[in-house]
């Protein structure tokens, strides 16, 4: 493919030249399959794979198949986020009841419904979801907020 | 997991990307031969064809999400370890040179005649191997010297079998017009 563009001629039957080489003037081989170093190697590769794939953070097997892009989505957010956002939603939803409340004309206490909305809008973004609740954030201090209340 | 020796690469890969260790290891338990035996087509030393072949599965690993399951797995995974192999060639080509010149001069002095000849002579091979084309060189090495059929290194390498077999044909015929100065290649070939 990336050496040889073009395909070359097959080899004439019987040509002396394109026979194999004597076994003893090859390279070593590899181990044969049905060796046990084999099971020590994939032991030790395993070894190195395993913490990787495990903070990955992925759904359980099959679940991709299964679901819609959407909600595989929505159980990222949720693996992602799901403390951190119900922590800084309960933050919030303080914040609103008591300190902004009692300073602006007309106070506005978001619904649970609102709420919910805004977690799943913000997509783990935590200026996102301030900005959705109708409250402008810096985003350091957002992300610092987030990092104070995560567990 | 029920099913899991007969199901698919692709099937297995698609399951990694959900996070499925048995998955996984179904893939590297089915894989570590066939990666080493490409890897070592690039490097000779058995701890580093290790090492390499591990890098490749590592690398496969985090590039799991771009890998799309309607494509054949195992040229993807071909494309990997030619890679890392490579990237580690030419890390390591100064240091190579220099510890195999070293070895070879010690062995020289070291030993007696027929193995002074014997690493001679495999100096001259790896020379001959490693002035093949890339897949000329794979084909040869999985076919000739791991012994595979070319159906199963083509699929490993994501060709045709007979471009495996035109690979191995011209293979062979270098190495052994590279390797004329010793008689018996030469003449067991004509016998």
């Amino acid at each position: 493919m990336d050496d040889i563009e073009h395909h070359e001629p097959s080899p004439p039957n019987g040509d002396p030249e394109g026979a194999p080489l004597p076994r003893s003037h090859l390279p070593e081989p590899r181990p044969v399959a049905a060796d046990a170093y084999w099971d020590h190697y994939a032991r030790r590769v395993m070894d190195e794979l395993e913490p990787m794939l495990a903070v990955r953070k992925k759904p359980a097997a099959g679940a991709v198949e299964e679901s819609s892009p959407q909600s595989s989505w929505m159980t990222e957010i949720g693996d992602r986020w799901g403390v951190t956002a119900l922590l800084a939603a309960a933050s919030l939803a303080a914040l609103l009841a008591v300190g902004i409340g009692e300073r602006t004309a007309e106070p506005r206490s978001p619904s649970p419904d609102d709420m919910a909305l805004a977690l799943i809008a913000a997509g783990g973004d935590p200026t996102l979801l301030w900005e959705r609740l109708g409250i402008p954030a810096d985003p350091v201090l957002a992300w610092l907020t987030f990092d104070g209340v995560r567990p | 997991m029920q099913g899991d020796e007969d199901a698919t690469d692709e099937v297995l890969a698609r399951r990694v990307q959900a996070g499925d260790r048995i998955a996984l290891e179904r893939l590297v338990r089915r894989y570590v031969r066939p990666v080493q035996a490409v890897v070592a087509s690039f490097v000779s030393e058995p701890a580093e064809i290790e090492d390499v072949a591990q890098d490749t599965f590592i690398r496969a690993l985090r590039a799991i999400d771009g890998y799309d399951p309607a494509r054949p797995f195992a040229p993807w995974l071909y494309q990997i370890a030619r890679n890392v192999a490579r990237n580690r060639i030419d890390a390591e080509a100064v240091r190579r040179t220099e510890s195999l010149s070293s070895r070879d001069l010690a062995a020289r002095e070291a030993q007696p005649d027929r193995l002074a000849e014997d690493a001679e002579f495999r100096a001259q091979l790896a020379r001959a191997l490693g002035a093949l084309p890339e897949q000329r060189r794979t084909a040869f090495r999985l076919v000739d010297v791991e012994e595979m059929g070319a159906a199963e290194a083509g699929r490993i390498m994501g060709i045709t079998p007979g471009t495996v077999r035109s690979h191995v044909h011209h293979a062979r015929r270098h190495l052994r017009s590279a390797l004329a100065a010793h008689a018996d290649v030469t003449e067991e070939a004509g016998g």
